[in-house]
């Protein structure tokens, strides 16, 4: 299939928090409860639509754990987008965060654009992290925010396209140099735009933070 | 077994037991025997009931005992504790049995049953009858299984992808185990039984015990009965040093590291094979749980490791095999011990093997090679699971565990000295009681900063420790003892090679195979081919010697045509022969054995070697025909595939210290070093051969090109240079989607991943199998020509 722009995502996040389920839950519309952990980094893709353009999303998913960040950092390199997740009910995860920014932060280019995800809204029951939270440490640190479930797949859609949106608007200001590709965007073989569609609705908040 | 005075009791010589067998509908059958209960274990008793009613499937024990009121009840008899149990509470006058002759758990068919003999002085003529007949039978069904395969080729039938590429032998049988011990159940013939393994692995009734050897749990030299009391010394170590730990699990005195391991391991084990029957069910099931604990105590006592993702993966087939925690244990220990570098912090190992298996595709394939390095894939990150968990995931799991015991079968034996560790070095059972390890451990730090601090301290110790070690060892192991023996005597012109090293896995049978095999997938790069290059390459080595040519650029139609050229090569090499002999040879293989340390075997040289060539009636192994051990094509046929032939002293010991990790190896004496073989006049065409590759080493470069840029045995992917070959053969299997879809990075990865746990094992280790063995020829030659001219 035809592209004209590729994204480069990378989804990371403590262990369990459950980022490969959102990358399931986006790719193939299912949720699988029991998951085989995820070893190293798996992948995702998928195609959408923005502004009448098609897009696809590559997506890595990163295993959480600190021992496969030697190989992991790289990943982070030629990344347009990261999903920063966190589990909304495991506090320790949503601590984590400012280690998981820095490190981001750290290894990639500056202008990736980085969605905060607070995962596991349909557990309301064991709600740990207030979403009050979520949206202050968004707005701290300059991130788009959202709460989603994988297993609902409430805000799943809008996590990726939003965060797709935005980084397509930073390339029609000119701040991403597509034609690098270290800063995660490629462009489609076949350039000329395709058939205009109308693009998915980006529903849920979209707390765009300061750019 | 102390079993003696353990309530008081009298030990007792000798306990009268009384079974009856129940099966389906049919009627119950009685037979009585005496056991002695001091040597006796639960897997012999197994073995015991088995041949005496004849049983071929499973089944589960249960012992008669009076309850508390007096009631009678059967109590299921699972371990050798039960075993103990009923024998002390059960067994006066004697020890009443109900045998029912079905599974235990339906559809887990890896459970284990029948033990081989740990202690072989209980001999019943019933039991070797029965392995005769075994035998036998097997014999023949096999034979009739290749003349249905004839037929159908024949008849233009297509053989189906199975039938293609099954293993070259029947997987190991319990008889077929104990032809590989003596008749006191040492384990004297370690190579030949991972050569055999390697072939065919193992019925899965076996694994329990092949495995507890193939990945060197015991110390060499110990007899059936001292395995047995070895295995109850750790099991009782294994308890105490989980015990430990559990003690503070459930209160407020929980170290940090503690806090952070257990519910690291937790969220890990609640996902790990899941879908597999032994572990499935409730979150807190008993498996689960030993998975669990075994985990926890391994990285608990071995803080220089931790725990990391992915030793869950690892450490669920061994306790699936083993069914049983403590057992498991051990074997994980063991296994660690090879793969704990994959987790180090630093990446080193990994980023290796990654560098060796690009290596090996450029060599091999240099044109997926090249399209991977053109769509920015040249990392093959993509296989990155591959390397960590040795393939484990990428396989059905019963697949997984045929996979494993392959692969582990090629790693050189590598028994603990004295008895394997259970902890690492820096543990002291005081870490397991004292509270927060580190004052440093903020809760501003992510688990994995504090993790990551903690194990790079260690690391950087370790690191250190280890340089120091392998140059002590290399130091010490820099004498070259090339001794050999020069002998008329054909039998003990065996080859025979020094303990531990790599066993030769020349993969005849698979190359036969190979061969014979009419329609061969396109993918796999033709096997056939492989053997077409092999020969032609042997040819042009020995008559063209001018020639610098690159073979993969030939067309495979160029390759047959220099076959009929063999016969003008006045030069051909004894392996040259050698590939056509064993081609048209159905039943012959190779085998070399390797001597171990222990005294007894080394005065028992000739005697093994003679057995090798004659052998035993009951074997099964695939050498049938090998009567003709007086012919010279034997003797020739001993001379070669076997790369570790003639191998130096010092290159022996470099491939252990490699896989020893800094530790010294026991004395290989000289003088058991009866390496050698072939200094006969006999093998004229071989030391020909040997001279010509000695001549030019340019010749021998470009002969196996594909493999002499590659690093020796013990350094190749670590190691474990099989696991490389394997890696390979999965990406090639690949590799006409790959480029004509013209597949980008992410959707490569994608179908990889798409693609766990579905791989066809058979197929796989087929391709891998010729692969691997091409690359010993290689590794063998290389080392040959380098001895003779040492300027090289």
């Amino acid at each position: 299939m035809s592209y004209a722009y590729l994204f480069k995502y990378i989804i990371i996040g403590d262990t369990g928090v459950g980022k490969s389920c959102l990358l399931l839950q986006f790719t193939d519309k299912r949720f699988q409860p029991v998951h085989d952990l995820t070893i190293g980094v798996e992948f995702g893709a998928r195609m959408i639509t923005i502004d009448g353009k098609q897009i696809k999303l590559q997506i890595w998913d990163t295993a959480g754990q600190e021992s496969f960040r030697s190989i992991t950092r790289s990943y982070y390199r030629g990344a347009a987008g990261a999903l920063l997740v966190y589990d909304i009910t495991r506090r320790d995860t949503f601590n984590h965060l400012t280690t998981w920014l820095e490190d981001a932060r750290q290894h990639s280019n500056s202008n990736m654009v980085i969605m905060l995800i607070g995962n596991k809204s349909d557990l309301e029951a064991r709600r740990d992290v207030k979403k009050e939270e979520g949206e202050a440490f968004a707005r701290e640190h300059g991130l788009i925010f959202m709460e989603t479930s994988a297993k609902t797949a409430a805000n799943v859609e809008e996590a990726f396209i939003n965060t797709a949106k935005e980084i397509y608007q930073k390339i029609q200001d000119g701040v991403f140099d597509i034609n690098n590709e270290a800063n995660g965007i490629k462009i489609g073989p076949q350039h000329s735009p395709s058939p205009s569609l109308p693009s998915s609705s980006g529903g849920g908040a979209q707390g765009s933070g300061c750019c | 077994m102390s079993k003696s005075g353990f309530f008081g009791l009298e030990s007792r010589e000798v306990v009268r037991v009384k079974v009856k067998k129940y099966e389906g509908y049919m009627q119950p059958e009685s037979k009585k025997f005496s056991l002695d209960p001091q040597i006796t274990s639960f897997e012999m008793l197994q073995h015991i009931i088995a041949s005496a009613f004849s049983i071929k499937g499973d089944f589960t024990m249960s012992y008669l005992v009076q309850d508390d009121y007096g009631k009678e009840i059967y109590l299921s008899m699972l371990s050798d504790w039960d075993m103990d149990a009923a024998i002390q509470s059960a067994s006066d006058p004697c020890l009443q049995l109900k045998v029912d002759a079905k599974p235990f758990e339906e559809g887990l068919d890896d459970w284990d049953i029948i033990a081989p003999v740990d202690v072989p002085r209980y001999k019943m003529s019933s039991l070797l009858e029965r392995n005769i007949l075994g035998t036998l039978t097997g014999t023949l069904s096999s034979g009739m299984g290749k003349t249905l395969t004839h037929v159908q080729r024949a008849m233009g039938i297509k053989v189906p992808e199975d039938t293609k590429y099954k293993a070259a032998k029947p997987a190991m049988s319990d008889q077929e185990f104990r032809n590989f011990l003596d008749s006191a159940g040492h384990m004297v013939k370690p190579e030949e039984f991972r050569i055999s393994i390697y072939q065919g692995g193992c019925e899965p009734s076996l694994r329990r015990v092949a495995w507890r050897h193939l990945l060197n749990i015991f110390p060499n030299g110990l007899s059936g009965k001292e395995r047995f009391e070895y295995m109850k010394k750790k099991e009782k170590e294994y308890l105490e040093l989980r015990d430990q730990w559990r003690k503070f699990t459930n209160g407020e005195s929980m170290s940090e590291e503690m806090k952070f391991v257990t519910s690291m391991v937790k969220k890990d084990v609640l996902r790990t094979d899941r879908t597999h029957r032994f572990y499935s069910g409730s979150d807190d099931s008993k498996n689960l749980i030993s998975l669990f604990n075994i985990l926890v105590t391994y990285a608990l006592t071995h803080p220089q490791t931790s725990y990391c993702q992915g030793m869950s993966d690892i450490a669920s087939p061994l306790l699936v095999t083993q069914k049983d925690e403590a057992q498991a244990y051990l074997c994980f220990c063991a296994t660690m011990k090879r793969l704990k570098n994959n987790f180090n912090l630093n990446g080193q190992a990994i980023t290796t093997k990654f560098k060796h298996l690009s290596d090996l595709l450029q060599m091999h394939d240099p044109e997926l090679h090249s399209y991977f390095q053109e769509i920015n894939a040249g990392d093959l990150f993509f296989c990155y699971r591959w390397i960590l968990l040795e393939l484990k995931r990428e396989f059905p799991f019963e697949d997984a565990l045929y996979m494993l015991e392959v692969m582990w079968s090629t790693l050189p034996p590598d028994p603990p000295h004295g008895e394997i560790a259970m902890t690492d070095e820096t543990f002291s059972i005081d870490n397991l009681s004292r509270s927060p390890c580190s004052p440093s451990f903020g809760m501003k730090q992510t688990v994995y900063a504090k993790l990551f601090a903690m194990r790079r301290n260690h690391s950087v110790l370790k690191s250190n420790e280890g340089e120091t070690d392998a140059e002590k060892e290399l130091a010490q192991n820099s004498v070259n003892n090339n001794s050999r023996i020069d002998s008329n005597n054909i039998e003990e012109s065996c080859p025979i090679t020094i303990s531990q090293e790599y066993p030769a896995m020349n993969d005849v049978e698979t190359q036969k195979m190979a061969a014979k095999s009419s329609s061969i997938d396109g993918s796999l790069k033709s096997p056939l081919q492989e053997i077409h290059d092999l020969e032609k390459d042997l040819h042009i080595q020995s008559s063209l010697d001018t020639e610098e040519r690159c073979i993969q650029d030939q067309p495979a139609s160029d390759a047959r045509g220099r076959l009929t050229l063999e016969g003008l090569g006045d030069t051909c090499t004894c392996t040259d022969e050698n590939v056509e002999k064993s081609e048209s040879d159905n039943e012959q293989s190779q085998f070399e054995i390797s001597l171990d340390d222990s005294p007894e075997t080394k005065l028992n040289t000739s005697a093994k070697a003679t057995a090798l060539v004659e052998k035993p009636t009951h074997s099964s192994v695939t050498d049938h025909s090998n009567n003709g051990s007086e012919s010279p094509d034997l003797e020739k046929r001993a001379c070669d595939f076997s790369p570790e032939n003639n191998c130096p002293k010092h290159s022996s010991d470099e491939w252990n210290s490699s896989v020893k990790e800094g530790k010294i190896i026991q004395n290989h004496e000289t003088d058991s070093a009866c390496s050698n073989s072939l200094c006969n006049s006999e093998c004229d065409s071989y030391s020909e051969a040997q001279a010509t590759i000695s001549n030019s080493m340019e010749i021998v470069k470009s002969v196996d090109d594909k493999n002499v840029g590659l690093p020796p045995p013990m350094d190749f992917g670590c190691g474990n240079p099989f696991l490389m070959f394997l890696c390979l053969a999965l990406l090639q299997q690949h590799r006409e989607i790959i480029l004509q879809k013209k597949l980008e990075y992410d959707e490569i990865a994608i179908m990889f991943d798409k693609l766990v746990r579905k791989h066809d094992v058979h197929k796989i280790l087929h391709h891998g199998r010729l692969l691997y063995s091409e690359y010993l020829r290689t590794q063998q030659k290389l080392k040959e020509s380098s001895e003779s001219d040492p300027s090289v």
